[in-house]
């Protein structure tokens, strides 16, 4: 029984599913149950409605914050995140480029911004930031999951590895020709490529690749959840979704099945068929199975219940 | 004579650093040229109207090289053809 107890031998966990199925809900327990059991744990939110400072009473914000003993909370808004990344270029631009030049490359660098990679790419960023500090917490759960095109970009080595090395290589070499043809170099060339900001910039870039791969490539360091409802298009969008992420190598080990509703209603029994059909469907990944609660989810007693009933499944 | 000899040592000195140092270099400064503008069109491919799905990246590199933008426009639209470039770096057959 023990050695199935997936939700304590992963360092990551993420959660993937349509808007509204309850994804911050059900982090919220398990980094709950997380940390009842001695785990020291960080729950991090991406979604803008700041909802686990609304699910634990409690004023959260972007920095980490203690909830209770063990637990740990962060509420980051990509789009602030991704403005903020951008800012800090226009900054530097302008502290480096004459008026003219920056006016020219200003609205290139604004455009990117709204670019339709953006958003993902942000949020990568945000993801890899708790990849860098691995050791500060036993157990690191998110109410979200990396993009599937930034996931399949990962997968692919050929995508981002060859295309960061590359440009690193271009560098170098641009560098390099540039000392020979500088008549009184005032440094050597070793120096001058530590010193290269773009270097700086470019190795840094490769460095996050580079553990984002081996952190969520690997199974026994992270696990992704899909949260659903048992209703038709649900079950369809999580089907397509896992055949995509599969395809990537991103394995998809358990399926969370939420707001149940446990009444003799004609809907109850339809979705106890859904339920079949997802338990068929699935297996032989792990179903967890949560009931639609009486009232709404909010405060810690509420959160406890979920995560007391999620946990009993676990093992 | 120890005079005539060192004299003659540095003509000859300065005669081969202008006959082969000198031409090299405006060589190497075209090559390093070449090799800048080559990353440049990674990161401001979209000026060539190259769209570039990671420029959400790549803007992070515009400061250090939008004071070559104006050259490197230039030289970009300015390519009269591939062949008259090469042919320029390596002299007519």
């Amino acid at each position: 029984m023990k050695e199935n107890r997936i939700f304590f031998d992963r360092k990551f966990v993420f959660l993937s599913g349509k808007g509204g199925v309850g994804k911050t809900t059900t982090s919220s327990s398990i980094a709950l149950g997380l940390s009842k059991k001695g785990h020291k744990t960080l729950l991090i939110s991406t979604d803008p409605a700041h909802s686990i400072g609304h699910i634990f009473e409690k004023e959260i914000g972007d920095r980490e914050r203690k909830i209770r003993e063990n637990l740990y909370g962060i509420e980051i808004n990509v789009r602030e995140e991704s403005r903020r990344y951008i800012d800090g270029i226009l900054k530097q631009a302008r502290e480096i480029l004459s008026p003219v030049i920056l006016e020219e490359v200003k609205d290139q660098i604004e455009l990117a911004y709204h670019s339709p990679g953006a958003e993902e790419l942000a949020l990568f960023d945000i993801i890899s930031r708790f990849f860098a500090m691995e050791e500060k917490y036993d157990n690191f759960v998110f109410d979200t999951a990396p993009s599937g095109y930034t996931l399949r970009l990962l997968a692919l080595p050929k995508a981002l590895n060859n295309w960061i090395n590359r440009l690193i290589k271009t560098r170098i070499n641009s560098m390099k020709v540039e000392y020979y043809a500088t008549r009184n170099p005032d440094k050597n060339l070793k120096q001058k490529l530590e010193e290269d900001p773009v270097l700086k910039i470019l190795n840094k870039r490769k460095e996050q690749f580079e553990r984002a791969r081996s952190i969520l490539l690997n199974n026994s360091k992270s696990l992704f959840m899909f949260v659903l409802n048992p209703e038709r298009l649900p079950i369809e969008i999580t089907r397509d979704s896992i055949k995509e992420l599969e395809e990537n190598k991103i394995k998809i080990e358990a399926l969370i099945v939420n707001k149940i509703s446990s009444d003799s209603s004609p809907r109850s029994k339809k979705e106890a068929e859904y339920i079949e059909e997802i338990e068929k469907e699935f297996a032989p990944r792990r179903i967890f199975k949560l009931p639609l609660l009486p009232e709404e989810v909010h405060g810690m007693e509420s959160i406890e219940k979920i995560s007391d009933i999620l946990f009993s499944q676990d093992g | 004579m120890e005079n005539k000899l060192k004299s003659f040592w540095n003509s000859l000195k300065l005669f081969f650093k202008g006959a082969v140092v000198d031409t090299s270099h405006e060589v190497i400064e075209a090559a390093a040229n070449m090799a800048k503008d080559n990353f440049m069109i990674v990161i401001f491919s979209d000026f060539l109207g190259i769209p570039n799905p990671l420029s959400y990246y790549t803007i992070e590199l515009i400061p250090y090289f939008g004071n070559d933008l104006p050259g490197w426009e230039l030289r970009m639209s300015d390519r009269k053809s591939v062949l008259a470039k090469a042919m320029g770096e390596i002299g007519e057959p």
